[in-house]
């Protein structure tokens, strides 16, 4: 028997698992979608998606259908992709504390995987990889706006709802990016 | 209005962002304003670049290991919160000077739940497997006694009170169409942190030879096929799916396998017994149809998409 959202909402609230689970999968390709597109990389957008629904699954309880699920879904989905940038500019330096401050010299890490793996390298084009370096150089709120926008089709409304700002806002996001990209690659057109 | 508001405009338009006022206005100056219309041009073709060479679309093997990989991760998390709370629901008692006999009780209680819920099945949806243990004399050769608690130091009348962990070694031999060996060999079927273990106790069950196989095990097959992380378990599981009747929830396990699982020849053979079953006579209902032609736009394996052409053919 096939359920519509707000049953599956209101049964996986109740825990039940089974409801959960097909509540995921109305919606987790799209938060895949969104987050490696963000992310670049496999591993980390899978951690992305677990941490989104990891959220999901304890903050359900508390939904009270005051917005819909799919934009309560994303907002949790943006927010985590803007956070995870931040924890993961935060592994750049190993850190040191007192007691090893004589041991090893600080180790400057940087992921480079993505960009010299044969995946990457098969796959992707050189025009692709020029995209992906612009949209590299935004600010993540920014990023964010333009993937929503342009990869994801959502309207700029639906974009301020999601990010909880004005759509002046998104507006403003919107014409930077497509000013800057214009600019990255003009040679292109 | 000035150039600037208009390129923002002809952004907008693109984007299908506009109210038809406002296309209106922005055609009316296109048409007289060479910078803009130069603007729009360069626009076009920049979104046109952008699609054309869009960023990196996850595979259907993305999605289906991330959905693996946050089942394990939230029964992880269900299981560890369940015991925090049992943790603290049985401190706050102690703290409330109830009788230490409640207390006791309750212990005793908590640990019959925490018991069945940490030693129960991995499975996150519902299918609850859990071993059935036998409440046998519990002080027996070979018994290991941990982590002994006293629950009172004062000893009136000659009664003590504590706690303590017995853990026990069990060697069984029986019959592999008792239930209780089947339920047994489930349990390591989906817990079973070694390979070879979870091989061996779904080749075991498969050895039945009687037909009748435990509810039990019926469920921690689809649990195994659906979420072990080794292909060689979860082809072995359903290998042994085939003892039983074909029914609704085969029929699903099966699809979720030909959607899902990245092994090519575990969609193989989910195909070729969907199809052996429509040629007994089940048919397949408008969502397993519709999963079907997705199926058929996006696996690559040639094999795959003739099967499934077929069995579109035979419904239409």
């Amino acid at each position: 028997m096939a359920f519509d959202e707000k049953e599956l909402i209101i049964l996986a609230q109740k825990g039940d698992n089974a409801a959960f689970e097909q509540l995921v999968y109305l919606y987790d390709k799209k938060v895949l979608s969104l987050a490696l597109k963000y992310i670049k990389d496999e591993d980390l957008a899978k951690d992305i998606y677990q941490e989104v629904f990891i959220r999901v699954y304890k903050g359900l309880k508390n939904f009270q259908f005051k917005s819909e699920f799919s934009t309560w879904l994303f907002r949790i989905t943006t927010n985590v992709c803007l956070t995870f940038k931040t924890k993961k500019a935060s592994r750049v330096f190993v850190s040191v504390n007192e007691e090893n401050m004589d041991e090893e010299p600080v180790i400057e890490l940087k992921d480079e995987s993505y960009e010299s793996s044969p995946d990457r390298i098969v796959i992707g084009t050189e025009i692709t990889r020029r995209i992906e370096n612009a949209l590299d150089e935004f600010p993540p709120r920014q990023k964010i706006v333009f993937i929503l926008k342009h990869f994801e089709g959502y309207k700029i409304k639906e974009i301020a709802v999601i990010l909880d700002c004005q759509e002046g806002t998104v507006k403003k996001y919107l014409f930077e990016a497509i000013h800057k990209l214009r600019k990255k690659l003009k040679d292109l057109n | 209005m000035d150039h600037i508001k208009y390129q923002e405009l002809n952004t907008l338009s693109l984007y299908e962002e506009l109210k038809s006022d406002e296309q209106s206005g922005l055609i009316h100056h296109l048409v007289i304003c060479p910078e803009c219309y130069a603007d729009f041009e360069e626009k076009i073709k920049l979104k046109e670049t952008l699609s054309e060479h869009g960023l990196k679309q996850p595979g259907v093997a993305l999605l289906n290991q991330a959905r693996r990989e946050l089942r394990i991760a939230l029964e992880n998390d269900f299981k560890k919160n369940f015991i925090t709370k049992m943790v603290d629901s049985l401190g706050s008692l102690f703290r409330s000077n109830y009788k230490m006999i409640l207390a006791g009780a309750a212990m005793v209680l908590v640990g019959l739940i925490a018991g069945k819920y940490i030693f129960s099945s991995n499975s996150f949806y519902n299918d609850n497997i859990y071993l059935k243990a036998k409440s046998d004399s519990f002080l027996q050769d070979n018994t290991q006694i941990t982590n002994v608690k006293f629950a009172d130091n004062i000893a009136a009348g000659g009664e003590v009170e504590f706690s303590f962990d017995a853990v026990k070694p069990v060697h069984i031999k029986g019959n592999i169409n008792d239930p209780k060996i089947q339920n047994i060999l489930s349990y390591a079927m989906v817990n079973g942190s070694n390979v070879g273990v979870r091989l061996n106790s779904i080749n075991l069950i498969n050895s039945n030879t009687s037909g009748k196989i435990d509810k039990d095990v019926r469920n921690a097959m689809i649990n195994v096929i659906k979420n072990d992380l080794n292909p060689g378990v979860r082809r072995e599981a359903l290998k042994l799916m085939k003892k039983f009747p074909y029914d609704d929830e085969i029929k699903k396990t099966l699809l979720y396998v030909l959607q899902f699982d990245n092994d090519t020849s575990m969609r193989i053979e989910s195909i070729n017994l969907l199809m052996d079953a429509q040629k007994e006579g089940h048919s397949f209902n408008n969502e397993d149809l519709n999963i079907f032609r997705e199926k058929l736009k996006q696996d690559n394996n040639l094999y795959i998409q003739y099967r499934v052409k077929s069995v579109l053919k035979e419904k239409a």
